[in-house]
């Protein structure tokens, strides 16, 4: 099967029963076709700079975003391709190429999360059980584990908005498990960058740079549909079902005492943020969602000595400009692979980039 | 004795049921005062509510479906929450003493 066609399952999940609308705060559908073209041809420049094409997954990691945020550029991408101002096809086919080739080397049992998120392999999972320390989970454990998410998540959605969310906040699983002759289904919700002080002031940031929520659980089923904040419990009640857990922050193992002060912490910060972005004009919001995207790949950049802040070029494009009508229909159901195959633009981009020659 | 209406209907997106007074919060509010065991009712979440959201006994909205953040986080945090009444905002008024049932998708006005 081709790569485009398990993308295609995958992504589907990720809006099947959904209309395409509410992003915050502008349709990021509609802004990305303004400049996008420039944009892929210097991550394109980056990958023939860095030789990437030949080399794996395991020697670049270091280098990558998590998998939801590389499935999530394959959506922006391949959506709004048709209404860019120049058809880079060459160097589009070499980037989507590239980030559908790492999905498929670091989550090989489902690249596109079709249903799941594997980025562990089993030995990496039992390595992660030894060295992490869990604790007994009660009720009211798990529900402060869920305030820790809903704060941390909308801190994210604050510091990135609904742009690259996926950038600062995955889950990874679920992975099915044994631990003292019981056994359990793992997630792992990573936060990796709560404070990306190139993005905004200190005062908007959380102290804790990354946080990683381990959680046991039985009795419940999990699914994964192409990103890892929207993770959703088929099957059982997560407050329950939560038996075991552990919180680190910046690798240390956190306490209740400590989680109950990032919970405030991460809310106060949360609204502060968004707070702030409410204030922020047009213009303003353009240039801050056109930094917030070039910020994902950042690492790669600078190991390409590629400056990889937005360039002149691309901030002319926006400057003064409205957002352009229509790329995308914002009151369209999504009901099956077929019609989402159509309205976002995926057999287009199969027959212009992918199969061309 | 305790009487209960149904006034209002929408998706249930993580169960339970639970009484309390209804707080509307609309997106971009400032300074909505909050406390424990409120019941947050708006048109859609977002980040500047988050305080009340980890405060609230429930969560209900106007818009959204089964995945979007609010019901995500709802079963995560185990409380009720009910999306996509369509006009929760405008039927229910601020101090209204309400159940929510996050099973049934269904809302009560409680006398």
């Amino acid at each position: 099967m081709k790569w485009i066609d398990e993308f295609a399952k995958g992504s589907f999940g990720l809006f099947a029963g959904n209309t395409i609308a509410n992003f915050q705060p502008i349709d990021f559908y509609r802004f990305f076709p303004m400049w996008y073209d420039i944009w892929v041809g210097r991550i394109a420049k980056c990958i023939r700079a860095l030789d990437l094409q030949n080399k794996s997954f395991k020697e670049i990691k270091h280098l990558l975003p998590t998998p939801s945020n590389m499935r999530a550029m394959l959506i922006k991408i391949i959506a709004t391709y048709p209404a860019w101002r120049e058809k880079k096809v060459k160097d589009t086919k070499l980037v989507t190429d590239f980030l559908a080739r790492m999905l498929i080397e670091c989550c090989p049992k489902d690249p596109f999360a079709i249903s799941t998120n594997p980025f562990h392999n089993e030995d990496e999972v039992k390595k992660i059980i030894s060295n992490i320390s869990l604790s007994q989970s009660e009720i009211e454990d798990a529900r402060l584990l869920g305030k820790l998410n809903t704060a941390a998540g909308s801190l994210v959605h604050g510091i990135y908005n609904d742009v690259v969310t996926d950038f600062a906040w995955d889950v990874y699983g679920p992975y099915v498990l044994e631990k003292d002759e019981e056994q359990y289904t793992m997630l792992i919700r990573h936060f990796p960058d709560l404070n990306p002080k190139e993005l905004w002031p200190l005062e908007f940031l959380s102290r804790t740079k990354e946080l990683v929520i381990y959680n046991l659980y039985q009795g419940v089923t999990w699914e994964i549909s192409a990103v890892g904040c929207h993770t959703i419990s088929k099957i059982g009640n997560p407050v329950e079902g939560m038996k075991l857990f552990a919180v680190y922050g910046d690798g240390k193992l956190l306490s209740e005492t400590e989680i109950k002060n990032l919970v405030v912490e991460l809310s106060e910060k949360a609204e502060k943020i968004y707070k702030k972005i409410r204030s922020m004009n047009f213009e303003e919001l353009k240039e801050k969602v056109m930094l917030q995207v070039c910020y994902q790949l950042k690492k790669l950049f600078v190991e390409a000595a590629v400056d990889w802040k937005p360039t002149g070029e691309m901030i002319e494009r926006i400057k003064d400009r409205p957002l352009p009508k229509g790329l995308l229909p914002n009151d369209i159901m999504m009901t099956s692979v077929k019609q989402y195959r159509e309205v976002f633009n995926i057999q287009k981009f199969e027959d212009e980039v992918l199969n061309s020659r | 004795m305790e009487k209960r209406k149904l006034i209002l209907k929408g998706i249930p997106a993580s169960t339970g049921s639970v009484q309390g007074r209804a707080k509307i919060f609309m997106p971009g509010e400032d300074n909505v005062a909050f406390s424990e065991g409120d019941i947050l009712v708006t048109s859609l979440t977002d980040p500047t509510m988050v305080q009340a959201m980890v405060k609230a006994a429930a969560i209900v909205t106007d818009t959204g479906g089964v995945t979007s953040h609010p019901a995500i986080l709802s079963r995560e945090m185990g409380i009720p929450c009910i999306v996509n009444t369509k006009e929760a905002t405008k039927i229910i008024k601020n101090g209204d003493l309400i159940l929510v049932d996050g099973t049934t998708g269904e809302i009560y006005e409680v006398d």
